[in-house]
């Protein structure tokens, strides 16, 4: 009994760790890749460059605060982080799309690195 | 993750808050007095209460007077001109060390005001306010970022949750019991002034768009410092040239800045900073006013230092005005005293959130907790009193260090190491260290003797016997007293002291009414009210 309920308590920690882990910085690393992705459509679509920066960056915080308020009302946390990283992946492909013809120095995968180290 | 979405959603408000309430209250607060951060400094720089200056600014003496004192690496210097609100010129440099150092200039004889040895409310409230003075990589500017999502979230939750949003905008019930009036006063805060809070919390985070997301010109630019250095350039307008590392001249000033208005219309300049002092390739920068706009416009001109001819000129483009604007309703530097006490009042209005949320969270669960010995109100009700009443008392003891510690020269360069600047924040971090030691030990006691009320009585008792004594203080270290004060027209000192005595009377009213309420009225059924 008491092992049961020891169990079910640590089981309910793991979960909402790993729901605040998915939330708060899977939310952020997604809001991050929408951002740098945004910028370079709508600088693609013929937007100013730094123009489309800013009004991406403006947006992101709302963006994040969209995907902290589902984060923390889906179901289950495992949709959280396959919907989390389906998502990024999305993104940095996409991003892999437009970064490659604007930058001449480094290749995609090193951009990525460079992302996540940021 | 709970059954239904509002109920997620009051999981969330309740716990976002508890653990994020402490860093956020720290923020409202330091973020309230940062509308009053010039006037704070009038009062903590007694050097600089100087009457507003009627003669217009000779940036020619200014650049004779700051080259006699600027050390020969110094990579640039700027030059703030007064203003409504601040009556001295101020010098920004930094030395070879690399250390920024900032001087105050008297605009009438164009000398050096003596080093006030305090950061005061330009310099420390204010920074702490975005930063919390932790540097080591930029912890404090990414707590304070999570924090005001924190913010965000439980703006929007705190709505979802609601079930009456409409009556509570006139809902206060002061007289029944603590758990349902400060649930009420949660509620009113933070319905009534919802507009405000979510505004001001959204362009804090705009503000910092570099800070937050430094990697959004990645998609556009491409990576590497060449890229950064295009977006900083098309955004933002900095220009830039290399030293040529021969002796250079320095052209008119003056005639840089009337070439600038000619091209603003009318357009005044607020700053002006000279890169590469001395040196051929030095050029100067003119930067605009935006006193009498909310957009705090990017709009700057550069010219070469020794013929006076424009380098480069920016304005900014219609998304950035954007940026600018929302940046500009939160920082208020506009010249607007009735929304400058506006934001005032929201601001605490804020703060009072924050403190009754705590409030309502300890109540909602003090009797539970008793009962079944657990220790999380005696933890959360310590954390609170630091939190609230820890960094007022904090706060105003940084203030009566300013007034107590001997003038640099007396002090010497520096007391153990210890600048008289710092030695300031030193009291700050110490008393606000001690008003937490002070809570948690005051809350071991046995919850029937009500332990937390009498630490509540005790710091709102230190509150207002500390804010008295700033007020005296200021008056036997200065002379300058109400009257006086107001005569002379130093209306930010006057101001000043006028809301510490405000303060002192609400605190010391709150610690008698904690003396004289009856100990039955704070037990309560737990987990009634719990729809909020």
């Amino acid at each position: 009994m008491v092992t049961r309920l020891l169990n079910h308590g640590a089981a309910r920690m793991a979960r909402i760790s790993l729901r605040v882990l998915g939330a708060v910085f899977g939310g952020y690393a997604l809001s991050a890749l929408l951002v740098a992705a945004a910028g370079a459509v709508m600088a693609r679509l013929g937007m100013a460059r730094s123009e489309a920066v800013v009004l991406a960056a403006m947006l992101g915080f709302v963006a994040y605060l969209c995907l902290l308020l589902w984060g923390f009302s889906v179901k289950s946390v495992a949709r959280l982080w396959l919907v989390l990283a389906g998502a990024a992946a999305m993104m940095a492909a996409l991003l892999c799309l437009f970064v490659i013809p604007n930058d001449s120095e480094g290749s995609c995968l090193r951009f990525l690195a460079v992302l996540g180290m940021t | 993750m709970e059954s239904t979405f509002r109920k997620s959603m009051a999981w969330l408000h309740t716990w976002a808050g508890v653990v994020i309430g402490s860093v956020l209250f720290a923020i409202f607060w330091m973020g309230t007095l940062s509308v009053f951060d010039k006037e704070i400094d009038r009062w903590m720089m007694p050097g600089t209460r100087l009457a507003p200056s009627m003669h217009s600014v000779s940036l020619d003496r200014v650049a004779h007077a700051v080259t006699a004192t600027l050390p020969a690496d110094a990579s640039q210097w700027r030059i703030n001109l007064p203003t409504e609100r601040v009556p001295v010129l101020r010098l920004s440099y930094q030395d070879g060390a690399g250390n920024a150092i900032v001087r105050q200039i008297d605009p009438a004889s164009y000398q050096l005001i003596p080093d006030q040895g305090t950061r005061a409310g330009t310099g420390f409230i204010f920074p702490f306010h975005y930063g919390l003075h932790l540097k080591w990589m930029d912890l404090g500017e990414w707590l304070v970022g999570l924090a005001a999502m924190t913010m965000l979230v439980l703006l929007v939750s705190g709505v979802i949750i609601h079930k009456k949003i409409f009556a509570e905008f006139f809902t206060f019930r002061p007289a029944r019991r603590l758990q349902r009036s400060s649930l009420d006063l949660h509620n009113l805060t933070g319905v009534l002034w919802l507009p405000f809070h979510f505004v001001i919390t959204l362009s804090g985070l705009i503000i910092f768009i570099g800070v937050y997301f430094p990697q959004a010109h990645l998609g556009a630019y491409g990576s590497g410092n060449e890229a950064k250095a295009a977006y900083t350039a098309e955004a933002y307008g900095s220009y830039t040239r290399p030293k040529a590392n021969q002796p250079g001249t320095l052209a008119s000033l003056d005639a840089m800045a009337s070439h600038a208005e000619r091209e603003w219309a009318g357009g005044r300049p607020f700053l002006v900073r000279v890169w590469h002092p001395q040196d051929a390739n030095s050029y100067v920068e003119v930067r605009r006013s935006y006193a009498q706009d909310i957009t705090m416009n990017r709009d700057q001109i550069y010219f070469d230092a020794s013929t006076g001819a424009v380098l480069h000129r920016f304005e900014a483009a219609p998304v950035m005005t954007v940026q600018r604007f929302i940046s500009g309703l939160h920082f208020i530097q506009f010249e607007h005293w009735t929304l400058r006490w506006l934001y005032f009042l929201a601001g605490l209005s804020g703060c009072v959130m924050i403190a009754t949320g705590f409030l309502f969270w300890l109540e909602a669960r003090r009797a539970q907790h008793a009962k079944k010995g657990l220790a999380g109100v005696r933890m959360v009700e310590a954390l609170t009193l630091g939190s609230v009443t820890g960094i007022i008392i904090a706060t105003l003891a940084f203030f009566i260090a300013n007034r107590l510690l001997p003038p640099s020269p007396l002090l010497g360069a520096s007391f153990a190491g210890t600048g008289r600047a710092e030695l300031e924040m030193w009291v700050f971090y110490l008393v606000w260290i001690l008003t937490f030691a002070h809570a948690a030990w005051r809350v071991r006691a046995d919850p029937a003797t009500q332990p937390a009320r009498r630490a509540w009585r005790e710091q709102s008792g230190a509150i207002a016997a500390l804010a008295v004594l700033a007020v005296a203080l200021n008056w036997i270290t200065t002379g300058d007293h109400l009257w006086r004060a107001l005569g002379a027209g130093l209306y930010g000192v006057a101001g000043m002291d006028v809301l510490l005595l405000l303060g002192a009377a609400v605190a010391g009213w709150t610690a008698r009414r904690l003396r004289s309420r009856t100990v039955a009225s704070t037990t309560v059924a737990p987990r009634e009210a719990d729809h909020a």
